[in-house]
């Protein structure tokens, strides 16, 4: 996943011109530009269908959000 | 004031007569069932969707948000960092619906429902019957 997310990163400003579009990126590469998230997963399986770990993000929707979680079931 | 009647659609016991429990099936995106129809805890204390053990996340490993977009969790020993990913959920009597789910970035974390997965139900956590049910409105 490392090579995933560097990937990410260093194509991170480039990828804002496809605001509101799913990317998919595997094996450290930028595979493709969907409408959504699950187009994007049905074409891993085709792009690179022997990758274990890829990114789906939808760009400048997806945020990072901090939630709570009460203590109940904190047992890790 | 009107009163609202409802009726069960279906009831699930509680885990060891205390855990509020709901049936769930979890697809992955390309429709992978990795969970089918199982009972899991529910856990109104968690804000999230549905936290999954290391082990089951992994199925979900293809879809996963950016480490710089993962969710991170306030909690009383302080913030703490998850993996996050994109699921299919299906709950009884539901459509299907897309859902993050988590799994804590460090240590092998623990399956349940926390409460955004609800936010589309009507559950009913019957204490005195010791069952988790689902409702419906009834109309009169």
């Amino acid at each position: 996943m490392e090579v995933n997310n560097a990937a990410y990163n260093a194509l991170r400003q480039e990828l804002d011109k496809y605001a509101g579009k799913a990317v998919l990126i595997a094996n450290g590469k930028l595979l493709g530009i969907y409408d959504n998230p699950r187009s994007a997963a049905l074409d891993l399986k085709v792009k690179a269908p022997e990758a274990h770990q890829a990114i789906i993000t939808i760009i400048n929707e997806d945020k990072r959000e901090e939630l709570e979680w009460l203590a109940g079931s904190l047992n890790l | 004031m009107a009163s609202r009647v409802f009726e069960s659609l279906t009831c699930w016991p509680n885990i060891e007569h205390i855990q509020p429990a709901i049936q769930v099936t979890l697809s992955t995106l390309d429709g992978r069932r990795v969970i089918h129809n199982e009972k899991l805890p529910v856990d109104t204390g968690f804000a999230g969707a549905m936290l999954l053990s290391r082990d089951t996340f992994s199925h979900f490993e293809k879809a996963e948000l950016p480490e710089t977009e993962s969710r991170v969790y306030r909690t009383l020993i302080g913030p703490l960092p998850m993996r996050t990913a994109r699921a299919i959920l299906t709950l009884p009597f539901q459509d299907d619906v897309e859902i993050f789910v988590d799994s804590p970035r460090y240590g092998v974390g623990k399956t349940l429902v926390g409460l955004r997965a609800l936010t589309k139900t009507m559950l009913l956590l019957h204490g005195p019957g010791s069952e988790t049910c689902l409702l419906k409105k009834k109309i009169p």
